[in-house]
């Protein structure tokens, strides 16, 4: 038990800070981008703002396999900032299909529809 | 029996594989500890800790033998087993390699290096295992002998690799061409479903406006069309270029067409769906209104060398295996080929229900007035305001497809987007840019580098211009405030696309 006690310091020693998660959201891979913005909504909600760029690329990629997963964490910057989702939705009428949907179900899913 | 290695190259070579392991080891342990609130959205919680307990019992065992060998290397003892550790590493790696390409698709970098301590920590546990093992002569020799044979088959699978690796540079062909991930996903995303209904017509089994597909018997000739929504279309089969260029030519043309594709999915199709069919010539529709905007999404990402060998789509074992299956599969089902497989439902009564197919100025339009004018205005800075930025991937993915084809004809077909057809609509989209636009940009510039490669081209601009304006002083050829052809537009490609394939298929 005691040859854990290292370990589990290692893994908590290991994790990043939300500062390294920001800078990551600006990473060449498009995955580790996505894996950043996921992060960020998970360990610093209030942060998950800056993530919203990522995560609407993210629904978008399908090369990724993360579609899903992007949308549904699209909640948690909704909760924090619904106008910037919904100004999304207004200013760009060219958006896929499935970015429009999933920024439509965050806000329905945090009651934030309408202003 | 003593070890045959010589008593100086022996610990040296556990010491330096020893050492590879643990760097292996420690830093996938920490890439994916590091990241660990990232992959535990992708992940379960119970995958997560289960994934963070491998690593660690990774990176121990790895450290224990790396532990070993120096104490072996310092006390200049002779270690275990050398050969056998290093023949361990090598078979590890390629089975490493192959479970990788089999279990952990697409390639993402945290799941490489995860893989990577784990297959260090394999061989590390089997290197303490080795050393500490008793010395029984008989358990050695059969220890030797399977090891001899798993060697034989890693080598046989990488050298397998390498070989293919080098005919496919020595001498392109279509089974050795190689593309990439993300555009057969895409590819799937938008595919229509078997038998989805268009305008009365059902989707063929693979989920193309066509009729089902069929290999060319020897001594028949096919032709293979490959496009994105121009080809899939927003007419009637039988209103379609595809349909109308195949009654003009006399011969059936496959119509591959995935709306929202751009050029690095034709080369996944081409590869994938029309070479197996065994086609007499390809022509790519490139729409150069948004065909020359799409970026390649896989251009300049990181870790090109690993994704090169660790990503399913660039490994040619599995790609010449996948190929040669479907040619066979192609094969089979053209001893049973029955041609009209689907079955027209209803066209007739889908002619009846639009009228503005024969007569345009009944149209209704797809988009708002202003939506279709800035997205018109937008296009049209793109590719005419500069030179595009996707041209260089546009010319690589057609340079890869024309490698692909061999010696069959490779033509493409430049269609133009709306406002370099429509006067008033050109009139409006340059009162709106903003900047100076050249109107016929794209095709200039696509068209110098075709003639350049020697790459027959149909250009629909000049065809599409010859037809005189209505009234209106417009042509109606595309459907109202929708960016693809109508029936008319439809009937210019086909009749244009006919001639040109007359001319490329000739001897």
């Amino acid at each position: 038990m005691r040859a854990l006690v290292p370990l589990l310091a290692l893994t908590v020693a290991c994790a990043r800070s939300d500062d390294r998660w920001v800078e990551a959201l600006a990473d060449p891979d498009p995955f580790e981008r996505a894996l950043a913005a996921l992060a960020l909504c998970e360990q610093a909600p209030e942060r998950a703002p800056l993530a919203l760029d990522v995560l609407l690329e993210t629904v978008d990629r399908s090369e990724l396999g993360l579609g899903a997963v992007a949308a549904r964490s699209l909640e948690i910057p909704a909760r924090i900032a619904p106008n910037q989702l919904r100004k999304r939705l207004s200013t760009d009428p060219f958006m896929t299909t499935e970015r429009r949907r999933a920024l439509q179900a965050a806000l329905r899913a945090v009651g934030a529809e309408r202003p | 029996m003593r070890p045959r290695t010589s008593p100086a190259v022996g610990p040296a070579i556990s010491v330096v594989l020893a050492a590879g392991a643990v760097w292996a080891a420690a830093a996938g342990t920490h890439a994916v500890l590091e990241r660990r609130v990232g992959i535990g959205a992708l992940l379960e919680d119970w995958q997560v800790m289960l994934l963070a307990g491998l690593l660690l019992l990774s990176l121990a065992l790895c450290t224990a033998a790396g532990v070993a060998s120096v104490a072996t290397a310092v006390r200049a003892e002779l270690p275990g087993r050398p050969t056998v550790e290093l023949g361990a590493a090598v078979v590890i790696a390629v089975v490493g390699w192959q479970a990788f390409l089999l279990l952990a698709q697409p390639f993402q970098r945290i799941w490489f290096d995860a893989a990577a301590a784990t297959a260090a920590g394999v061989w590390a546990g089997f290197a303490l295992w080795v050393r500490g093992r008793p010395a029984a002569p008989r358990a050695r020799r059969a220890v030797r002998a399977a090891c001899a044979v798993a060697l034989g088959v890693a080598l046989a699978t990488f050298g397998a690799e390498l070989a293919l690796r080098a005919a496919s540079a020595l001498a392109p062909s279509q089974l050795l061409a190689r593309s990439s991930q993300a555009p057969r996903r895409l590819i799937e995303r938008f595919r229509c479903r078997p038998g989805q209904a268009r305008f009365g017509f059902p989707c063929n089994s693979s989920g193309h406006y066509d009729e089902e597909f069929f290999r060319s018997a020897p001594g028949e000739r096919l032709v293979c069309s490959i496009g994105d929504s121009f080809n899939l279309g927003s007419v009637p089969h039988s209103r379609h270029f595809t349909t109308v260029c195949e009654e003009e030519l006399g011969l059936p043309v496959h119509n591959l067409g995935v709306a929202g594709i751009g050029p690095s999915e034709y080369l996944a199709l081409l590869l994938d769906e029309a070479l197996p069919l065994a086609p007499a010539a390809v022509v790519v529709d490139l729409f150069v209104g948004n065909d020359l905007g799409t970026p390649d999404v896989e251009r300049d990402l990181p870790d090109a060398l690993l994704r090169d060998w660790f990503q399913r789509e660039r490994a040619l074992t599995w790609v010449v295996s996948r190929r040669l299956a479907r040619i066979a599969r192609e094969r089979a089902r053209l001893q049973q080929r029955r041609r009209g497989v689907a079955i027209v439902q209803g066209e007739r009564a889908v002619l009846e229900r639009f009228p503005w197919l024969d007569d345009p100025s009944l149209e209704q339009g797809t988009l708002a007035e202003e939506t279709f004018l800035r997205l018109e205005t937008d296009r049209a800075r793109a590719v005419c305001g500069e030179d595009p930025a996707s041209l260089p991937s546009v010319f690589e993915s057609l340079t890869r497809m024309r490698e692909a084809c061999g010696p069959i004809p490779l033509g493409v077909m430049l269609i133009p987007d709306e406002f370099q057809v429509e006067d008033p609509l050109w009139a409006a989209v340059e009162a709106e840019a903003g900047v100076p636009l050249e109107r016929d940009r794209p095709q200039r510039l696509l068209r110098t580098w075709l003639d350049e490669q020697g790459i027959p081209a149909l250009d629909l601009l000049a065809e599409l211009r010859a037809v005189r304006p209505g009234e209106d002083g417009r042509r109606h050829l595309y459907h109202l405030h929708d960016t693809h052809f109508n029936a008319r537009g439809n009937a210019v490609a086909g009749r244009a696309l006919a001639r040109f394939l007359g001319t490329l298929l000739e001897p």
